[in-house]
């Protein structure tokens, strides 16, 4: 098996949660739900989405519910591809811990 | 990268399966909905009966707009998902999540065939048997339509896939 690299975009744990729920759903999802659902405030999920969107990694975008502005999100493909190789390598090194040394 | 311990590798992993199972939990039916649902399936499906039983003819006007207005009411579903889990999940997008296609599926056939089967049983035999027939496809309806909600919320809150 080849060996999975973490990805430092990836890598902090607020962007890590972003990008786990987004690719759970696999489509739209809206801002307060991710920011209810990993436990972050407005700034923090708006600064963490345009750090993750500048590397590619997601898409915004922003509308509005009767007067209410709404924005969401989505994973890109390259941002899936990315997520799935960063949770091979956490994988990789939790199972190492545990697994037995010849 | 920096490198990290087994330990706060597996706690990354933990977090991830429990912000997602937190994601899950949102996606249920609210009472309200799920009384209404149960209550269109069951007028759509006992209409053939109501139509054709002695004493409780339905007015032929009264007919179309019953149908589209429960009709309505068992399409609002998806909508509803949407609105109370803040996600776009559908649960006949067979693509973004595959396991509800079966339920999915399921929920057509009980549609066609549930119909079908309460208009030939009102047309050719009695009122009693298009009423039974009318009532087990209601409850198939519903049960199918649970399954497919089940099957949407176990994708999201299934384990992350490592890479192949």
């Amino acid at each position: 098996m080849s060996q999975a690299r973490l990805d430092a975009v990836i890598h902090p744990p607020t962007r890590l949660s972003i990008c786990a729920l987004l690719a759970s759903v696999g489509d739209w999802v809206e801002f307060s739900t991710v920011r209810d659902t990993i436990g972050v405030t407005d700034s923090v999920l708006s600064k963490q989405s345009r750090l993750l969107e500048d590397a590619g990694y997601l898409e915004v975008r922003k509308g509005a519910i009767g007067r209410r502005p709404k924005t969401w999100f989505r994973l890109t493909a390259i941002g899936r591809r990315a997520l799935t190789n960063h949770v091979a390598a956490l994988q990789q090194i939790a199972h190492a811990a545990t697994s037995p040394t010849r | 990268v920096t490198e990290i311990t087994p330990s706060e590798a597996q706690q990354s992993l933990q977090r991830i399966a429990r912000e997602r199972q937190t994601l899950a939990d949102r996606i249920r039916l609210p009472g309200w909905y799920l009384a209404l649902y149960v209550l269109a399936a069951l007028v759509l499906f006992a209409l053939p009966a109501l139509v054709v039983a002695p004493h409780h003819r339905l007015a032929t006007a009264i007919l179309p707009v019953t149908i589209v207005a429960a009709s309505a009411v068992l399409g609002l579903l998806d909508t509803v998902i949407r609105h109370v889990s803040g996600t776009r999940l559908s649960t006949d997008d067979t693509r973004s999540h595959p396991e509800s296609r079966r339920p999915s599926l399921v929920v057509l056939g009980v549609v066609v065939c549930g119909s079908a089967a309460t208009w030939i049983a009102a047309a050719n035999a009695s009122w009693a048997v298009s009423l039974v027939c009318g009532l087990v496809s209601a409850v198939l309806l519903v049960a199918a339509r649970l399954r497919a909600v089940s099957a949407v919320r176990r994708h999201v809150s299934s384990a992350p896939r490592a890479a192949q």
